[in-house]
C-alpha cells in the first residue's frame, strides 16, 4: 500500500496561498526530498500530512487512512521531526523519549525502547543529561530519536539538519537511510539539493506553493547540469565570451557575470580554458555544484513544466 | 529493532498520568519559578495587609475582625491566579520549544496537555497556601474554624487555582509566548483581584463592581474561605464557589478543546 498520498491538495491562509493543488506519493522504503526556499510551502506540505493543518481542497491517506476523517489512527503511524526540536528541556534525553514513548501506548516498554534508540544514536552518553544542556546537534538527534520511538511508518522531517555541523548532518543522512531500508517512507524538506541528491529517490521542488518541477536527482541535476561555472568578465569584453546555449548572463555595470551549467568537472576544466583563450579578460571564477538557485533560475528562464 | 508495532493502542488517563509527571518534574527543576511563584503571594500579604489596614477602620467592614484575618484568604484565592499564570507560561514554552507540535501529531486527545498543566498546579496550590499560611501565622493571622473549615477552605483554592490554570492554558495556547502571557497574567489577574470583595467589602463599592464580582470565581473564594477562616463557613457559600470555580474550568477546557482544532 503507498505510505502517503497527497491528493491535489491546497492550503490557504487569508489571501495567501499556501499549497497550490500540490500532489505527491510515498512508497514505503521511499525517501522523497521536498526542495524549495523558505515560505515555499515545505512546512504546510509536511503540517497537511501529519494531520497539523487541515487542507481547504484535496485529501492526505496514510497508509490508506484519510487524516481528515481518522486524524487518530494517522498519528498512530507517522513520526514527525519540525524544524524546532519538540522536547521538554527541563527533562533528560532519556525521560523525553520515555515520556513520548509512554503517550503513545508503550507502557513500561517505553523505558527499554529509549535506551535501545539513545543507544543506536550514539546518545547513550548523554542518556541521563537535561535536553537545555546539549548543543543544537545532538538536540536534533535526540528529536529524531523521539520521533522514532513509536516506530512510525512513516516519517516527516522538516529542514532536520538545519544547522548541523557537516558531520553531524553526515551522521543523521546514514541514519535517515538506514530507516528507509527497513521499509519506513520518508518525507523529507530541505533547502540544499546536495541534502536531497544525497537522500532521495525522487526530488519535488516546490515554490510559492506550488510544484515547479518533479524527478529523480539524476534528472534534476541534468536539468541544471553537473557544475557551474561562474565567471565575471568586464561588461565590455562579454561579447568575447564562449557561452553555451543555456547560459545566463546578468549585467551589474562594467562586469557582467555569467552562470554556465556543465554536464561534469571535466567539462567545466576545459570550459575554463576556452574562456582564458577566448579573451574575455575573467576578472573572478568559480566552479560549483548547483545549487536550489541554479534549479530555480533554469525553471523561470526555460520554464520546464512539473 | 525497527519491527512494527502499529496497533498501540494509548489510553487517555495514561496520558494524562504521564503529563502530569512530567509537570510536576519539569517545574521542580527550575528552583527560580518554584521559589517566586510560591514567595510572591506571600510578599503581596505582607504589601497589603500593612498599606490597606485602616479599611478596617470603615464602618462597613465586620466588627471584631482583624485585617490580617481579612485578607489573608483574600490573598490565598489570589494566589491562584498566579498558579493559573504558571500553567498558561508552562504552555507558552512548550509552543516556542516545538513540543505542542509533537504533542499534536501524536494519538492524544487535545484537551490532555491543558489538563495534565491544570491538575499540577492545582498540586503546587498546597506548597503555596502552606507558605502563605506561615507566612500569615507570622503576622498575626489566627484560624478560627475547626479541621473540617481547613479542609473546605483547602479544596476551594485547590479547585480554583485548576480553574485558573484550565483558563490560562487555553491562554498560553492562544498567545504562544511567555512574556506575553506575563503581562496577560498581570492584565486579567487585576479585575480578578480588586473586582471582588477580597480587599474591600462589596458594600463599599459602586454597584456595577457588585454584578461583575458576581461571576468573578476569585470573589467566591474569598468569600468561601474567610468564612470558614472566621470560623462561621457555610455549606452554601463553600458550593457557590466549588460550583463557579468548575464553571470557569470546563468553560476554559472546552474552549481548548475546540481552538486547537483545526
Amino acid at each position: 500500500m503507498t505510505a502517503i498520498v497527497i491528493d491535489d491538495v491546497t492550503v490557504t491562509f487569508g489571501d495567501i496561498v499556501a499549497l497550490d493543488s500540490v500532489s505527491l506519493e510515498v512508497e514505503p522504503g521511499a525517501i522523497v526530498g521536498v526542495l524549495g526556499h523558505n515560505g515555499a510551502g515545505k512546512t504546510t506540505l509536511v503540517r497537511v500530512a501529519a494531520t497539523l493543518q487541515r487542507p481547504q481542497l484535496g485529501r492526505v491517506l496514510v497508509a490508506g487512512v484519510d487524516a481528515a476523517v481518522d486524524p487518530f489512527t494517522v498519528r498512530r503511524t507517522i513520526g514527525l521531526t519540525g524544524q524546532y526540536a519538540g522536547l521538554d528541556e527541563y527533562l533528560t534525553a532519556q525521560e523525553n523519549l520515555e515520556m513520548i514513548g509512554r503517550i503513545l501506548g508503550l507502557g513500561r516498554a517505553a523505558r527499554h525502547r529509549a535506551v535501545d534508540l539513545l543507544d543506536r544514536f550514539e546518545l547513550g552518553a548523554v542518556a541521563n543529561r537535561r535536553v537545555g544542556t546539549l548543543s543544537g546537534g545532538t538536540r536534533r538527534r535526540v528529536d529524531l530519536a523521539a520521533s522514532l520511538i513509536g516506530s512510525p511508518t512513516v516519517l516527516f522531517l522538516d529542514e532536520p539538519t538545519t544547522g548541523l555541523d557537516p558531520a553531524a548532518r553526515i551522521g543523521f543522512w546514514d541514519v535517515v537511510r538506514e530507516l528507509a531500508s527497513t521499509g519506513t517512507a520518508v518525507v523529507l524538506t530541505t533547502q540544499y539539493l546536495q541534502e536531497a541528491d544525497q537522500l532521495a529517490g525522487e526530488i519535488i521542488v516546490i515554490d510559492h506553493g506550488r510544484i515547479v518541477a518533479t524527478g529523480t536527482p539524476a534528472q534534476l541535476k541534468s536539468l541544471v547540469g553537473g557544475k557551474v561555472v561562474r565567471a565575471t568578465v568586464p561588461t565590455a569584453l562579454a561579447r568575447a565570451f564562449p557561452a553555451a546555449v543555456d547560459a545566463e548572463a546578468t549585467v551589474r555595470g562594467e562586469f557582467t557575470t555569467w552562470h554556465v551549467p556543465v554536464p561534469d568537472a571535466t567539462t567545466a576544466a576545459s570550459f575554463v580554458s576556452s574562456i582564458t583563450a577566448s579573451g574575455a579578460g575573467v576578472t573572478d571564477l568559480e566552479i560549483v555544484s548547483p545549487s536550489l538557485d541554479d534549479v530555480f533560475l533554469h525553471l523561470a528562464n526555460t520554464g520546464v513544466p512539473a | 529493532m525497527m519491527t512494527a508495532t502499529t496497533h498501540l493502542t494509548p489510553s487517555g488517563a495514561a496520558q494524562f498520568t504521564v503529563l502530569v509527571t512530567r509537570g510536576i518534574r519539569t517545574s521542580c527543576r527550575v528552583p527560580q519559578l518554584l521559589m517566586f511563584s510560591l514567595t510572591m503571594p506571600l510578599a503581596m500579604l505582607v504589601l497589603f495587609s500593612q498599606v490597606f489596614r485602616s479599611v478596617a477602620q470603615n464602618p462597613s467592614f465586620p466588627q471584631n475582625v482583624s485585617y490580617i484575618d481579612f485578607v489573608t484568604p483574600a490573598m490565598l484565592a489570589v494566589s491562584t491566579v498566579m498558579a493559573g499564570t504558571n500553567a498558561g507560561v508552562a504552555a507558552a514554552v512548550d509552543h516556542t520549544t516545538g513540543l505542542s507540535e509533537r504533542f499534536a501529531a501524536l494519538p492524544m486527545a487535545t484537551w490532555i496537555p491543558n489538563a495534565a498543566r491544570t491538575l499540577t498546579e492545582a498540586a503546587f496550590t498546597f506548597a503555596r497556601v502552606a507558605i502563605l499560611g506561615i507566612g500569615a501565622v507570622a503576622l498575626g493571622f489566627e484560624f478560627h474554624g475547626n479541621p473540617v473549615d481547613l479542609v473546605a477552605a483547602v479544596t476551594v483554592l485547590v479547585v480554583l487555582a485548576a480553574a485558573m490554570s484550565a483558563l490560562f492554558g487555553v491562554i498560553g495556547d492562544r498567545l504562544r509566548r511567555p512574556d506575553v502571557v506575563q503581562f496577560a497574567g498581570m492584565m486579567i489577574m487585576m479585575p480578578f483581584m480588586f473586582v471582588s470583595s477580597a480587599f474591600a467589602p462589596l458594600e463599599t463599592m459602586p454597584p456595577w463592581m457588585g454584578t461583575v464580582a458576581d461571576v468573578n470565581p476569585v470573589s467566591h473564594a474569598t468569600d468561601a474561605v474567610r468564612a470558614h477562616v472566621l470560623g462561621h463557613g457555610s455549606a452554601s457559600t463553600t458550593t457557590i464557589a466549588l460550583i463557579v470555580a468548575v464553571l470557569w474550568g470546563i468553560g476554559a477546557l472546552l474552549l481548548s478543546a475546540r481552538s486547537s482544532r483545526t
